[in-house]
C-alpha cells in the first residue's frame, strides 16, 4: 500500500530535520529531571491512593468476587445477583471482577494468590472444581485448596427434541435408539461435560448405540437441533426460551427436582436413571480464611439468596435458585467427583484424574 | 528467506506437536488431526516461499536495507519498555509501572522532559480515573495494594 | 418478524435515548479514527471493546458498528487534504482525490467522497435488511458439512483476493490456523500447544491478538519515521459537486456500489479489497482513462462508494452464518462473543434488539454522518495537527489498557506485545496481517465442522459431496485454486515461446 503512494509523482513527504536517534540520549541528558519528575509523581500518587490498614470489623472494605468466566455469562450474572443482594447485608460493596481463563481456572489459581482476608473470593461453576480438574491438571487441589461457602444457582438442563420430532417421551426415543442402532445423533455442549454424562447414564442403561456430535455450548447445540442435523440435544439454560417459544420439546429434565418451569416434565431419576445435575454454582474462600469471617459471609450470603430481588434476578437469567451451606457442599463435592471419576473412566473419555482432589 | 524458515521451524514444531497428541482415524479424528494437517501445508508452502526467494537472489532486499535510514532504535527501545513492563507490571502495580512506561515513551518521541512527566501523569491520571471509578474495572495491583 | 416490522421495531430500539447517544458517539469516533492515519477501526474496535462491558449488548454493538461505518467516511478526509490514507480503504481515494484537492477542488472531492458514501451505505444497509431474513432461515439447514465447505470457501478467497503475494497470504492464514489450534481442543478437550499454562487453555484471545497486530504494530512502524506530512493549506468552499461533476460521478457511485455490495458479502473481500477492485474498474470503463491519477472524479466516487457498501454489506454473513468475512467482523464477532451472544441464524429470532436495532441505528448513522461531516472537516484538519510525538504513546497506552480490561489479565498485555512486534516484523518483510487475524477466528469454526461432518458420516468424505450447498462451495474452490496456477503456466510458455 505503501508503494502506492510512494510511487506517486509528487509525494508530498517533506523530511523534517534529519536528526538521527540515539538511544543514550535520553538518559544522559536531564537525567536528574527525569529523576525528580519521577519522584515528584510518586509523592503525589502514592498517599492518594495507599488506604491506611486499620483493623476493624469485617467487612470494613468492598468484597472482590473473582468469575472465571466473561461478563454477560450465566456464572458471572448469578454471581451479579448474588453480590447486588448481599451488599445490602455486608453493608459493603461486593463487586465481581472478571478474569476469564482457563475454563475457569485462571480465577480460582488467582483466588489462591491473594490474602485470604475474605475481602477476595471467588465465584465458581462446580464443574470447575470436579469436572475440569480431572480432564486437566489445574494448580489447586479441589477439596482441600478452597473453603465452600455456598451453593447457590444451578442451570436448568434438559433432554430436548425439535417440535416436529416423532418422539414425545424420552421413552420412545429411547426405543427407537435400541431399534435403530448408530442411526441417532446428538449434540452436547461438549465432551465431558455434565449435559453428555446424563446421556451417557442413559445410553448405558440401555447398551444404545449413539453418535455424538459436540458442540460448543448450548446455544450452537440447539441451532443443531432445530436445523435438524441431530436428533435430540441435551443443553443447559437455553433450552427454555425455546421450549417456550414451542420450538422445541422437552423430554427430561436433569435435576434433583422437578423444574418449577416446567413442572410436567420428569426428572431423569423419576425416569429411572440415576443422574442428577452436578453442575451448582457456588462462591468460595481460600481454605485458610478465618472459620470466624468464613462464617459471617456465608450468613450474609444465605440471607441474600432468601431475598425477592435475587430471586427475581435469577428467574430473569433463566436460573434455578438452590442452596447448599458450605458443609453441604463440602459433600457435594466429595461425592460428585467420585461419580465423575468413575464416569470419565468408563467412557474412556480419561485414564486417570489429572489433578488429585486433595 | 529468513521469514519462511521461521514458518518453517513453526510448522516443524506443530508437526511434532501433532504427533504426541494422536491424529485418531478419518471416522474419528483425533486432537492431532487438525495440526498435524495445518503444519503439512505450512511446511510446503514455506517451501516454496523458500525457493522462490532463493531463485529471485539477486534482486532481493537485504535484511538491512528494510530498516535504512529510519530510527529504528526507537522501535526497538519502545518494544524493549514494554516487555519490561510486562515483567513489572505485577510487582510495581498500575500507576507506578504505567507512569514510568509513559514518561519513557513520551521522551522517546523526543518530547522535553518536563512535558514528557507532565503528559505520562495527565494520561495515567486519566486513564486510572475512567476505568477504576467510570468503568469500574479495576486496573493491576501491585505488591503494595495500588 | 418481516423486513418492515423488523425496521420499524428497530427503530424504536435505534431512538432509545442512550443507544442514540452511543450511535453519535460510535460515529463521531469512527471518523477521528479514519481521520487519524496509523490507527484504523480494527484497532479502535479492539481497544474500545472492553469501554462496552458495562452498557446493554446493543448499545455496545451500535457504538462498535458505528465506529465502523464512521471510518468508512472518515478515511478519505486524510487521503484527499494530505494524500496520506487515514486507514486503508482509503488508500485510492488519494491518487486522485489528492490530486482533485491540489487543482483546489478539495470541496468538490470531499463532497463526492460523502454523498457517494450515504448513497452506498444506504442501498448496502437495504441490502442487509432484506436479505439476512431468508438467509437466516436457510443457515438453519447448514451443517457441519456446508459450514465447513463454506469456510474454505472463505479461505481460498482470502488467498485468492490477497493483495500481495498469494504464497504469502497462504502462509499467514495457515499461521493463523496454527495460532487458534493453542488451548484446549474443543471437541475432546485435550490440550494443545499450551505448554501446560493455564492462561492459555481457552487460547489466545482475538482482542489481544487484534490490539497488537493493529494498534500497537502501527504505531512501532510509525515511530521510526521521521518524515511527517504536510496538510495542504487550501480553503474549503462550495462541498457540493457542481452538476457537471456529478453527471461524471453519477455511473461512478452505481458500479462502486454494486461492486462494494457483492464484496462485502464474500468472505475474504470486505471494504479495502472493493475500494481497489472498484477503482481498476472505472479506469477500464472511463473513456478518458489518462485523467486516472490527475483528478478523475469518478476516481473518488467509485471507491468511496465501494467501501461503504461494503461495510454494510459485511454484517450479512456475521450476523446470518455466524461467519466474519473481514477483519473488522472478525473483531466485532469477538464482541458478540463478550456479550454473551452467539453470532448465527438464531441471533434474528433470539435478539431481535440487538439484529434491528443494529440494523435501524446504521440508517441512522449514515445519514447523521453526512451531516456532521462536512461541516466538522475543518475540525478534523486542527486534530490532524496533533503533533505524532503525543499522540503515538497515547496509543500505546490505549493498547495497554484496552488488552488488559478485556479479561482483566496482565498476560493478555505481554499477548498483546507480543502480537504488536510479531505485526511490526510481518509488515517489514512484506507480510499481510489480514489472513492471519481471519485465520485466527475462522479456524476453530473450520475444525470443528470438519471434524463434527466426520463424525456424522463415520469418517466417509461422501457427505461433502452428496449435499448441494457443500459440494457448489467445494467446486467454486477448486476453480479458485486452479485459476492462478493454469495462468502461471500459461504465462510461463508464453514466455518460452
Amino acid at each position: 500500500m505503501d508503494k502506492i503512494i510512494d510511487s506517486h509523482p509528487e509525494a508530498p513527504y517533506t523530511s523534517r530535520r534529519v536528526k538521527y536517534f540515539h538511544p543514550g540520549d535520553m538518559f544522559v541528558k536531564n537525567n536528574h529531571w527525569l529523576i525528580a519528575a519521577i519522584a515528584a509523581w510518586m509523592l503525589v500518587v502514592i498517599p492518594l491512593i495507599s488506604t491506611g490498614e486499620v483493623r476493624a470489623a469485617y467487612p470494613d472494605r468492598s468484597i472482590i468476587i473473582l468469575v472465571g468466566f466473561v461478563p454477560g455469562g450465566s456464572m458471572d450474572l448469578s454471581a451479579r445477583a448474588l453480590a447486588k443482594s448481599a451488599e445490602k447485608i455486608l453493608g459493603q460493596p461486593v463487586i465481581i471482577e472478571n478474569k476469564p481463563g482457563g475454563t475457569g481456572t485462571v480465577a480460582l489459581a488467582a483466588l489462591l494468590s491473594q490474602k485470604p482476608d475474605g475481602y477476595t473470593l471467588c465465584g465458581t461453576p462446580s464443574s470447575v472444581l470436579i469436572r475440569v480438574s480431572q480432564f486437566q491438571k489445574v494448580p489447586f487441589k479441589p477439596f482441600t485448596s478452597f473453603k465452600p461457602i455456598i451453593g447457590f444457582a444451578e442451570p436448568q438442563l434438559g433432554i430436548v427434541v425439535k417440535k416436529d420430532a416423532p418422539w414425545k417421551t424420552l421413552k420412545d426415543l429411547v426405543a427407537d435408539a435400541a431399534k435403530h442402532p448408530g442411526k441417532i445423533k446428538y449434540a452436547t455442549t461438549g465432551v465431558g461435560s455434565t449435559t453428555q454424562a446424563a446421556v451417557d447414564e442413559i445410553a448405558a442403561g440401555h447398551k444404545l448405540q449413539m453418535i455424538h456430535i459436540p458442540y460448543k455450548g448450548s446455544m450452537e447445540a440447539l441451532t443443531a437441533v432445530l436445523g435438524g442435523h441431530v436428533e435430540f440435544a441435551s443443553l443447559t439454560s437455553e433450552l427454555i426460551p425455546s421450549v417456550k417459544a414451542g420450538q422445541t420439546r422437552l423430554l427430561a429434565v436433569i435435576s434433583e427436582k422437578r423444574s418449577p418451569k416446567f413442572l410436567d416434565v420428569p426428572t431423569l431419576k423419576e425416569l429411572g436413571y440415576n443422574f442428577a445435575n452436578d453442575a451448582v454454582f457456588a462462591i468460595v474462600a481460600p481454605s485458610d480464611i478465618d472459620l470466624a469471617i468464613a462464617k459471617k459471609i456465608e450468613e450474609a450470603f444465605a440471607a441474600a439468596t432468601k431475598s425477592r430481588e435475587y430471586l427475581d434476578a435469577l428467574d430473569k437469567i433463566n436460573m434455578l435458585p438452590v442452596y447448599y451451606d458450605g458443609k453441604a457442599f463440602d459433600a457435594f463435592l466429595r461425592y460428585h467427583w467420585k461419580v465423575i471419576n468413575k464416569n470419565l473412566k468408563s467412557t474412556g473419555a480419561i485414564k486417570e484424574a489429572a489433578t488429585l482432589p486433595e | 528467506m529468513i521469514s519462511s524458515m521461521i514458518l518453517f521451524l513453526l510448522a516443524a514444531f506443530v508437526l511434532i506437536t501433532s504427533l504426541g497428541l494422536g491424529i485418531g482415524s478419518v471416522s474419528n479424528p483425533q486432537s492431532g488431526f487438525m495440526p498435524f494437517w495445518i503444519s503439512l501445508l505450512m511446511l510446503a508452502f514455506s517451501l516454496i516461499l523458500f525457493v522462490t526467494a532463493y531463485r529471485n537472489s539477486s534482486s532481493r532486499v537485504r535484511l538491512a536495507d528494510l530498516w535504512h535510514k529510519l530510527h529504528w532504535q526507537k522501535s526497538a527501545l519502545a518494544a524493549a519498555f514494554l516487555a519490561a513492563y510486562i515483567f513489572f507490571l505485577p510487582w510495581a502495580g498500575y500507576l507506578i509501572a504505567t507512569s514510568v512506561l509513559m514518561i519513557v515513551l513520551f521522551r522517546l518521541t523526543s518530547m522535553k522532559t518536563w512535558t514528557a512527566a507532565l503528559g505520562a501523569m495527565l494520561a495515567v491520571f486519566f486513564s486510572y480515573g475512567l476505568f477504576s471509578f467510570i468503568l469500574k474495572t479495576p486496573l493491576p495491583r501491585g505488591i503494595w495494594g495500588f | 418478524m418481516d423486513a418492515l416490522n423488523g425496521l420499524f421495531y428497530g427503530f424504536s430500539v435505534a431512538f432509545e435515548f442512550h443507544n442514540l447517544l452511543l450511535m453519535f458517539a460510535g460515529c463521531l469516533l469512527g471518523t477521528l479514527v479514519g481521520v487519524l492515519p496509523g490507527i484504523g477501526p480494527v484497532g479502535a474496535i479492539s481497544i474500545l471493546l472492553p469501554l462496552t462491558f458495562q452498557l446493554p449488548t446493543a448499545g455496545a454493538i451500535i457504538m462498535l458498528a458505528g465506529i465502523y461505518n464512521g471510518a468508512m467516511y472518515g478515511g478519505s478526509t486524510t487521503s484527499i487534504l494530505i494524500n496520506v490514507p487515514g486507514e486503508t480503504a482509503s488508500v485510492m481515494t488519494c491518487l486522485d482525490g489528492y490530486a482533485m484537492a491540489r487543482k483546489g477542488q478539495a470541496g468538490a472531492a470531499l463532497g463526492i467522497a460523502v454523498f457517494g458514501s450515504f448513497i452506498a451505505g444506504t442501498v448496502g444497509l437495504i441490502g442487509l435488511q432484506l436479505i439476512a431474513g431468508p438467509l437466516s432461515t436457510l443457515a438453519l439447514k447448514f451443517g457441519p458439512p456446508e459450514y465447513f465447505a463454506i469456510i474454505l470457501l472463505g479461505f481460498t478467497f482470502i488467498v485468492y483476493l490477497a493483495q500481495r503475494s498469494m504464497n504469502k497470504a497462504v502462509l499467514m492464514a495457515l499461521t493463523g490456523i496454527t495460532l487458534s489450534l493453542i488451548g484446549l481442543d474443543p471437541i475432546t478437550s485435550q490440550q494443545r500447544l499450551t505448554f501446560g499454562n493455564i492462561n492459555l487453555f481457552e487460547g489466545l484471545g482475538v482482542a489481544p491478538v487484534a490490539i497488537g497486530l493493529f494498534g500497537l504494530a502501527e504505531v512501532l512502524g510509525n515511530l521510526e519515521k521521521t518524515a511527517s506530512a504536510k496538510i495542504l493549506n487550501v480553503k474549503i468552499k462550495n462541498m457540493f459537486p457542481d452538476k457537471s461533476q456529478w453527471l461524471q460521478a453519477k455511473w461512478a457511485i452505481v458500479r462502486g456500489t454494486v461492486i462494494g455490495f457483492f464484496l462485502g458479502i464474500l468472505p475474504g473481500g470486505g471494504p479495502v479489497l472493493s475500494t481497489f477492485i472498484s477503482y481498476g474498474v472505472e479506469k477500464r470503463v472511463s473513456k478518458h482513462p489518462e485523467q486516472f491519477g490527475q483528478g478523475a472524479i469518478e476516481g473518488v466516487a467509485a471507491p468511496e462508494s465501494a467501501n461503504n457498501a461494503a461495510a454494510s454489506t459485511s454484517f450479512i454473513p456475521l450476523m446470518t452464518l455466524g461467519i466474519p468475512p473481514n477483519v473488522v467482523l472478525a473483531v466485532l464477532f469477538g464482541a458478540f462473543l463478550i456479550h454473551g451472544i452467539t453470532p448465527g441464524p438464531m441471533m434474528m429470532t433470539q435478539h431481535p434488539e440487538i439484529f434491528w436495532g443494529v440494523l435501524a441505528s446504521m440508517y441512522l448513522g449514515n445519514v447523521i454522518l453526512l451531516i456532521l461531516n462536512l461541516p466538522l472537516i475543518p475540525l478534523w484538519v486542527q486534530i490532524l495537527r496533533i503533533p505524532d510525538k503525543i499522540l503515538y504513546p497515547l496509543i500505546i497506552l490505549f493498547c495497554l489498557v484496552g488488552a488488559y480490561s478485556i479479561n482483566n489479565s496482565v498476560f493478555d498485555i505481554g499477548v498483546m506485545v507480543l502480537f504488536g512486534i510479531i505485526g511490526y516484523l510481518l509488515k517489514k518483510f512484506d507480510f499481510e496481517a489480514a489472513p492471519l487475524i481471519l485465520g485466527f477466528v475462522l479456524g476453530p469454526m473450520f475444525e470443528v465442522n470438519l471434524r463434527r461432518s466426520l463424525l456424522m458420516s463415520q469418517g466417509s468424505f461422501g457427505i461433502f459431496v452428496e449435499r448441494p450447498i457443500a459440494i457448489v462451495a467445494l467446486i467454486i474452490c477448486v476453480i479458485l485454486i486452479t485459476l492462478p496456477i493454469y495462468q502461471a503456466i500459461r504465462n510461463k510458455y508464453i514466455v518460452k515461446r
